[in-house]
């Protein structure tokens, strides 16, 4: 394997692996996801 | 295709350069194709087994400078007519300007494509930096007890660094697509030194 294609994967691996782990996290804190859009539009009004 | 042919495309598609390179050349071709005939090759095997001439030429370019070329181009002919002078000279206010601009928008061009390029490299470094941040700030959270957020820390560092790899990533290849554009710029800039009087 190219040494370009396994920093890629490695790149690729932990950004999901991070994306995964904030999101669970943000999920223990209390973050309601199916509240995205209000969180959003609140940010904007404010 | 037979030696001779093979040969002859070659010398017409040089035939801008100093004669003497010119030379040197078709007689370097010309004995790699004997030395195969000499290893039993027949002639047709001998020439189809070598490189195209176009790629020898873009070689045979991407070798010789610039300074060369032009010298041989433009060496002072004897029958330079004087019209031609005159006219060079009236017409000075038009090329000259022309010339200054397009030589502006190449470099502004180049100056542009390697601003983006540096800006990602940039990125890719701000990336780095965050992620150093965040593994800061997790420890702290972690010694405060706040275990939660000390767990979304490890996320945000893992995605500061998974990105800046391949912000780094794209940064190399983007050098890279761009030195190899810049250097094909350059040779077909000089290709069209030669081959014209063919």
């Amino acid at each position: 394997m190219k040494r370009s294609t396994s920093w890629l994967i490695a790149g690729l691996v932990f950004f999901f692996a991070g994306v995964i782990i904030f999101g669970i996290a943000s999920a223990l804190m209390g973050f309601d996801y199916s509240q995205m859009g209000l969180y959003v539009s609140g940010g904007f009004i404010h | 295709m037979k030696k001779e042919a093979f040969l002859n495309e070659l010398r017409s598609r040089l035939s801008g350069l100093p004669q003497s390179d010119i030379d040197d050349r078709i007689s370097f071709y010309g004995e790699m194709i004997d030395g195969r005939m000499e290893d039993g090759m027949s002639e047709e095997d001998a020439v189809a087994g070598m490189e195209s001439v176009d790629s020898i030429v873009s070689q045979i370019m991407s070798e010789i400078p610039l300074t060369r070329l032009v010298q041989t181009r433009v060496k002072p002919e004897k029958g330079h007519k004087t019209w031609k002078i005159v006219l060079l000279i009236c017409l000075f206010p038009i090329w000259f300007p022309l010339l200054v601009a397009f030589g502006a928008v190449l470099f502004s061009l180049l100056v542009a494509i390697w601003s983006v390029i540096i800006s990602f490299y940039v990125v890719a470094g701000s990336l780095v930096i965050a992620a150093l941040g965040c593994t800061v700030a997790t420890g702290a959270y972690f010694s405060f007890g706040m275990m939660i957020q000390g767990v979304g820390g490890i996320g945000a560092v893992f995605v500061c660094i998974g990105l800046s790899i391949l912000f780094f990533l794209l940064s190399i290849a983007m050098s890279k697509g761009t030195v190899i554009l810049t250097w094909k710029i350059f040779v077909g800039f000089k290709t069209m030194f030669v081959g014209k009087e063919a």
